[in-house]
């Protein structure tokens, strides 16, 4: 028995039947009553609009990092990578719920004419009638359903295939994962810049941002690493996986979060450089309301705690290497992801800066009902891919 | 001819008889090497070095080097280039000779972000490049252990441990003692050429 297969079967790989129900249960009646509680505003015409726009936020944050962590699976397969193997099982995993995207997804189909102003049956001015061809409500329900079908299938495929793989410890397994995730990474790219066009930009339907598709999906990617960073400190600390995830592992895992803070300040940055240069009133405008009344409050927030803080942060090796320092940026970015979208988002729904009850239990019900997926999956199968080719190769991963 | 022959007849002389810069011992695999180089310290040697094609996983620990304090350096050169690059621009465009650029105010500090990046990536680029030349000594035309004529194929084939000759504990028997027994190959000892 080597050192990797002992370490192996000593560790505690398989969550107890008893905590992951426990904790589905407990997650899915907060994120039952979150929801419930905002879903009372609904069929308030006073605070429907309002309501399904907190709504919508918080969809949109349960969304990104759902998906983000289903093409981080994916991408461990593309590129052959094997110092992730034994993360990788965490992003499968949480990539396993997106089929739920698509029952939440159905409130916002309900109040469609109302959340987004394109749809709402009105006349339109000229420029946006410009659009109709491509923001009309039959084509937006086509492309969504695509979406979610597209992340309903790679998730659930690739989590059943690595399943299957703990199971029979074939090989021929990772090599089909591997030529389906050429074309999943493919879809992934086309469905979260198109997501991030349909459900975010397009509330502002004059308002055009070509790198609006790559700020989405900055986001998605930086707060998906955060969750897998957090998921598998968490899981440690509670006393699974003891020594299967080193700290060679994180130290990787805290480059890329590191590289993705960057690029997310970079996308942010230059959509906004671009158009503070041209000075054009039409693009400019998405800005302004972003600044006054309070919003740039969020935006400077986001200057400061998105990017120079977890920046200096993750600059050191050593704090790469460090449980406590990972999981504090993860949790800051985690929170910062949500200002983000809120301060994208909310915006169009409010002059001015503020934050109601029913925005936290939106969160609180996606949240919620996402945990209870992800746990309901975590408790499914093995926390690491047991017998896939390149566990051991993980395990003696060294950075040098 | 003559001269050159003379000239190599001279060094080849010196050699014999220069001061005893250290001992080499040669190994065959990237394992040998790093299990040879803890036998090495623990026999109390602390002024080694090892000689290898490619960047061997482990090796710093083996070795027990201390952190490099490059990263340090670099991040104080990067910092330059922001503060140097920002100033720059400030005093240009909003101090000494203030411009109205695209109804802009004078001082625009949105602009002035891709040069204060720009700056940083190149100060920061700089400071690894130049910083390492300063630390590792570079550019050295000589080194004694350049005379060992098996010396170039580390940069080929073969992994090399050097012990050298200032260090506190140096024993030219003991050196090649325990460079034999850690499996050593080709054990020489290495005279400086200089005086």
């Amino acid at each position: 028995m080597s050192a990797t297969e002992r370490i192996i079967a000593d560790a505690r790989l398989q969550l107890l039947p008893s905590d992951a129900n426990r904790y589905a249960t407990i997650f899915g009646i907060v994120g039952l009553a979150g929801l419930g509680y905002t879903a009372l505003g609904f069929f308030n015409e006073a605070d429907k609009a309002d309501a399904l726009m907190s709504y919508l936020v918080a969809y949109v944050y349960g969304a990104t990092i759902l998906v983000g962590c289903m093409f981080f699976g994916t991408l461990q397969h593309l590129v052959g990578a094997r110092w992730s193997t034994t993360l990788r099982r965490l992003a499968e995993s949480v990539g396993a719920v997106t089929p739920l995207l698509a029952v939440l997804f159905l409130p916002l189909l309900w109040g469609m004419g109302t959340i987004w102003s394109w749809a709402n049956g009105r006349p339109q001015p000229a420029d946006v009638l410009a659009k109709v061809g491509y923001l009309n409500t039959q084509f937006f329900v086509i492309r969504a359903v695509i979406y979610l079908v597209v992340w309903a299938v790679i998730g659930t495929w690739f989590y059943r295939k690595s399943v299957e793989q703990d199971k029979t410890g074939d090989p021929l397994l990772t090599k089909s994962m591997r030529k389906a995730s050429s074309v999943a990474v493919i879809l992934f790219g086309f469905t979260i810049s198109f997501a991030g066009f349909d459900w975010v930009m397009s509330l502002d339907p004059t308002w055009p941002s070509t790198m609006f598709g790559v700020y989405t999906f900055a986001g998605s990617m930086i707060s998906s690493l955060s969750t897998i960073a957090l998921a598998a400190h968490l899981l440690q600390r509670s006393g699974y996986l003891k020594g299967v995830i080193t700290v060679e592992n994180y130290h990787d895992l805290g480059k890329l979060m590191f590289g993705f803070i960057v690029f997310w300040a970079y996308i942010a940055y230059s959509q906004y450089m671009l158009i503070w240069y041209a000075n054009i009133p039409e693009e400019t405008a998405w800005y302004r309301t972003r600044w006054e009344n309070g919003w740039s409050t969020p935006a400077t927030a986001l200057c400061i705690l998105h990017f120079t803080v977890p920046f200096f942060a993750m600059l050191s090796r050593t704090a790469k290497r460090n449980a406590l320092a990972m999981m504090s940026v993860a949790v800051l970015i985690l929170v910062m992801h949500y200002v983000d979208l809120f301060w994208v988002i909310m915006p169009v729904r409010r002059p001015s800066f503020e934050v109601t009850v029913r925005d936290i239990t939106a969160l609180v019900g996606i949240a919620g009902l996402c945990l209870a997926g992800i746990f309901n999956r975590l408790g499914a199968a093995a926390l690491i891919p047991v017998k896939d080719p390149y566990v051991h190769s993980s395990l003696e991963y060294d950075n040098g | 001819m003559s001269a050159v022959t003379h000239a190599r007849s001279d060094a080849a002389d010196h050699a014999v008889e220069g001061r005893v810069f250290g001992m080499v011992g040669e190994f065959d695999t990237p394992h040998d090497i790093l299990e040879a180089v803890k036998a090495v310290r623990a026999a109390g040697f602390t002024c080694i070095d090892t000689h290898t094609p490619f960047p061997i996983h482990g090796m710093d620990a083996a070795m027990g080097l201390r952190p490099s304090i490059l990263p340090f350096m670099v991040l104080a050169g990067g910092l330059t280039g922001t503060v140097s690059a920002f100033a720059l621009q400030w005093w240009m465009n909003a101090f000494d000779y203030p411009f109205r650029i695209a109804g802009k105010a004078y001082f625009s500090y949105q602009a002035y972000v891709p040069i204060c990046f720009e700056l940083t990536v190149l100060l920061s680029a700089f400071t690894t490049v130049f910083g390492l030349f300063a630390l590792c000594r570079l550019p050295r035309p000589y080194h004694a252990l350049f005379t060992h004529p098996r010396f170039a194929r580390i940069t080929d084939d073969a992994f090399m441990i050097s012990i050298e000759a200032s260090d506190p504990s140096w024993d030219e028997a003991k050196a090649r003692e325990v460079l034999a027994k850690a499996g050593g190959k080709e054990i020489t000892l290495i005279r400086d050429l200089e005086p």
